[in-house]
């Protein structure tokens, strides 16, 4: 297993989640699909500490999502909805603890030093809720699964890389061993997302509908599901999982979650004790459910709001106009007036604290003058912005004109419905000046490759810049930590000059809970939008 | 014309008016700039396996005439597609969705009605009294307020500060609680549904009576020496209720599909959730599947309206459909 800090790395995740706020229904899904971000991939996810825990077995409780359940479906769950159950149902291959990837269902996971073959050992004894028992032959027909087309995972893409697997102890053995079409350090991390969610291959010969039900080896088994109303988690008896105490988890015998889409009818629900956790997204609701004296888990950077620029057409091809606008842009203001001074302004995608953010680099900061000047010797600046109509969307794109006009420039706001605007984005007709959009960060900095790759599918900015695609591509084929952070360093140096994309604000999850009711959750988990795993909710009165 | 005559007649109509809407949900999907694939696949329709198997799965790759007609085919046959993120039927989740919806829908009606139709008959016969101006402006102040408003009014009021009602979710009947959760779980949607209705069905039914007890017949039952209650129930009632029974059929099919934000405020799984909800998704088999069920049943209502005012007014049975 490798050491993440040191040396590691993993995988060709990147998903871009237009989720939530600026855009509310995510697209693509962990482990899969295309981050735009520039500089980072790295894991930016912290989690204020919080008040210690003593978890306490037993006890039921309720969480409220901020949107129905999208799908279940191993390889295809992605939203934090999706996660917070499927988390409960299944155990990844592999996970994040203190930032570093670990085994998690899988005792262990070797590669080798050209990381053209990684081997992975399951842990001994583990059984699905179906009593199949958990070895190389469920993982085996789990990816054959995943890469049949008939499947239509998002996560093909990925997957595709895994050109063949061995069992070298057999079907009933515990060890398999896949095969690479390329090098690639961060294959481990694409097992931590839901393409790493192993389901019992009875369920699924049984013809199982994965996308509504499931079977799987984690904390919980799934005893109801009813689209739009709730879905009922019953402690799995057999589970192998124990916390550092020993006890067996999920120290819960029961989990609902319900979705409650109105911010204010979550929190009025939480004061009513008809649910005693929610997540969400939205700054306004933490601040607000803090007034009213509820405790809440800050969980910072998993994801940025940013503005992407259309690098292949006037007037973003001009690399002098693109570093106008991040002049203009005072990402301060648009924090204070949007959202209420509780986020952190971001100048790359890679987090504060992540061993490969490279302070020294990163987009301007701003400062009008220059702004103004680099708008004058354009002879003037004249783009359209689109975004989705949400109210924070229409917020910040009309904080981004009132500066950029401040400046001299000329800003078109138009808002477009979510489905077409997504539409216009990925159908790669290039079709856009400027937009908004949300991108997830990963813990690992390959996160960033595809969409900042010549040509790649998932560039949604158009950006080239052979130094970056022989930097990025480099920097996936070798383990050695340093090697890969003098690649990522140099990457934030170029794109913070040549700025194919703006980062605003590191978004903003919140778990609000009830003290009285729920014991501080745990960490939030990487790459997952303020996701927790739901095995390690306690109750506070057992 | 006689009854049958006309309620076939009318039938034909309705049939046509269901085709028509059949066509227009149908076009949903391909008025949209783009294609559907690109959206659900997002990324990944960059990878030609992947768009492939997903047009074929929807049918898109047939000429669009053919399209349609395996579509009307297939709903002819109860098929109202499925949905793609979680491979159900559109069918299984109207069988989930519906008993809330009519249950919310009958039960705003049926107090709607019982609370309206007394009002207006006291207001009616009482016209320019200080209790009738009482009634007029507290109609039109629920009238002018917006359900959300109330809704969040209500909640504050009824469950967080004096916890009588759930601020959230739905009881089924056949859940643990039984009826009385049941009935918990939806009186505020069910107040805040109604509140609007009241008002609009109180202002019109006052007005139509104050015009019928006008009229001689009435002058003729009075000078009689009938008591009033039996003058206005009798005789009054049912000559002005043409409007408020217009209405009245209105209001059921825009309660199906209408009650989306009552629906969705107080986590209610409703018939306009789901439309919300596979909007969001970009499941344009299940909103093509629950636009269409909402047309036939607002078509279906109206046409049992126009049935019931034969029944009201033989005039309209004379005239001819």
């Amino acid at each position: 297993m490798k050491d993440k800090q040191g040396h590691a790395s993993w995988h060709r995740i990147i998903a871009v989640f237009l989720a939530l706020v600026f855009v509310a229904a995510a697209c693509g899904s962990d482990g899969d699909g295309a981050s735009p971000d520039p500089t980072g991939g790295e894991d930016t996810t912290t989690t204020e500490s919080g008040p210690a825990r003593n978890p306490v077995k037993g006890g039921e409780l309720v969480f409220g999502t901020e949107s129905d359940v999208a799908t279940l479906a191993p390889g295809e769950a992605a939203q934090p909805s999706d996660k917070v159950i499927t988390l409960g149902i299944y155990d990844p291959l592999t996970t994040y603890e203190d930032g570093k990837i670990v085994p998690f269902l899988a005792e262990s996971i070797e590669g080798t030093d050209d990381l053209l073959t990684y081997t992975i050992t399951l842990r001994d004894g583990v059984t699905f809720h179906d009593g199949t028992p958990l070895n190389a032959d469920a993982v085996v027909k789990h990816f054959d699964r995943l890469k049949d087309p008939a499947t239509a995972c998002p996560c093909q893409t990925n997957i595709a890389a895994i050109t063949s697997m061995d069992m070298p102890d057999g079907a009933e053995g515990l060890t398999v061993v896949f095969h690479l079409e390329v090098p690639n350090v961060a294959f481990p991390d694409l097992l931590a997302g839901s393409s790493g969610y192993i389901e019992s291959p009875t369920a699924v010969a049984n013809g199982l509908n994965l996308k509504t039900d499931g079977v799987g080896t984690g904390p919980f088994t799934l005893a109801e599901f009813t689209a739009g109303e709730r879905v009922v988690l019953e402690a799995y008896p057999d589970y192998w999982g124990t916390d550092e105490d020993g006890t067996q988890l999920p120290y819960l015998d029961k989990l609902t979650i319900v979705p409650i889409p109105d911010s204010g009818q979550r929190v009025a629900a939480l004061e009513t004790g008809e649910i005693d956790i929610f997540q969400t997204a939205d700054s306004a609701t933490v601040q607000q459910a803090e007034e009213k004296d509820f405790a809440a888990q800050k969980i910072s950077g998993s994801s940025s709001t940013i503005l992407l620029f259309n690098n292949s057409k006037p007037p973003f091809d001009d690399v002098r106009a693109r570093q106008a606008v991040a002049y203009a842009i005072d990402k301060e203001l648009i924090n204070e007036r949007a959202y209420s001074g509780v986020r952190v302004p971001s100048y790359s995608g890679f987090a504060l604290d992540s061993p490969y953010y490279n302070p020294e680099a990163g987009t301007p900061e701003y400062d009008p003058d220059k702004a103004r000047a680099l708008v004058e010797e354009l002879g003037g600046l004249d783009f359209e912005l689109i975004c989705i109509p949400t109210p924070e969307a229409d917020l910040v794109t009309g904080i981004v004109k009132q500066l950029g006009e401040e400046v001299g420039m000329n800003i078109t706001l138009k808002t477009e419905e979510q489905g077409t605007y997504v539409n216009r984005i990925f159908s790669k007709e290039g079709e856009f000046e400027a937009g908004c959009f949300r991108s997830a960060h990963f813990i690992d900095p390959d996160a960033i490759r595809n969409g900042l790759t010549t040509d790649d599918t998932t560039n949604l900015v158009f950006y080239s810049n052979e130094r970056v695609d022989e930097l990025l591509d480099g920097a996936r084929q070798t383990a050695d930590f340093e090697t890969r952070k003098a690649a990522y360093d140099e990457v934030q140096e170029i794109t913070g000059e040549e700025v194919p994309l703006i980062t605003t604000l590191y978004d903003l999850f919140g778990n609000v809970y009830d003290a009285s009711r729920v014991g501080p959750p745990p960490e939030g988990e990487a790459n997952s939008l303020g996701a927790i795993k739901p095995g390690l909710l306690y109750a506070t009165n057992g | 014309m006689t009854f049958a005559r006309l309620a076939l007649a009318r039938l034909a109509k309705l049939l046509g008016v269901v085709l028509i809407v059949s066509f227009l949900t149908f076009l949903l999907t391909k008025l949209l700039p783009g294609s559907p694939v690109n959206t659900i696949l997002g990324p990944e329709a960059s990878n030609p396996v992947a768009k492939a198997a997903l047009e074929e799965r929807l049918g898109l790759n047939e000429p669009f005439l053919q399209q349609y007609f395996s579509y009307l085919w297939g709903v002819l046959h109860g098929d109202l597609g499925y949905s793609y993120s979680q491979d159900l039927p559109t069918t299984t989740y109207l069988s989930q969705r519906l008993p809330a919806t009519i249950q919310l829908m009958i039960m705003t009606q049926v107090i709607s009605l019982l609370i309206s139709v007394p009002l207006a008959l006291f207001s009616a016969y009482r016209a320019n009294s200080r209790a009738d101006k009482a009634i007029t402006t507290g109609s039109f102040g629920l009238v002018a307020l917006p359900g959300f408003a109330l809704a969040v009014f209500l909640v504050y009021i009824f469950a967080i500060q004096l916890g009588w009602f759930p601020a959230i979710g739905y009881d089924r009947i056949t859940g643990p609680g039984g009826l009385s959760e049941n009935l918990r779980s939806v009186a505020l949607p069910v107040a805040v549904l109604s509140a609007g209705l009241t008002a609009v069905y109180t202002r019109l039914l006052r007005s139509d009576l104050i015009a019928t007890l006008q009229e001689d017949f009435v002058l003729m039952a009075r000078s009689k020496g009938l008591p009033t209650w039996h003058i206005l129930l009798r005789h009054a009632l049912r000559p002005s209720s043409f409007s408020l029974l217009t209405i009245f059929g209105i209001n059921f099919g825009t309660l199906i599909g209408g009650s989306i934000i009552v629906e969705r405020f107080f986590v209610i799984p409703g018939v306009g959730s789901l439309a919300i909800e596979s909007i969001f998704k970009r499941e344009y088999l299940v909103t093509q599947g629950v636009v269409l069920t909402i047309a036939v049943v607002f078509v279906l209502v109206n046409f049992i309206t126009d049935l019931l005012y034969s029944v009201l007014d033989p005039r309209v049975r004379r005239a001819g459909a």
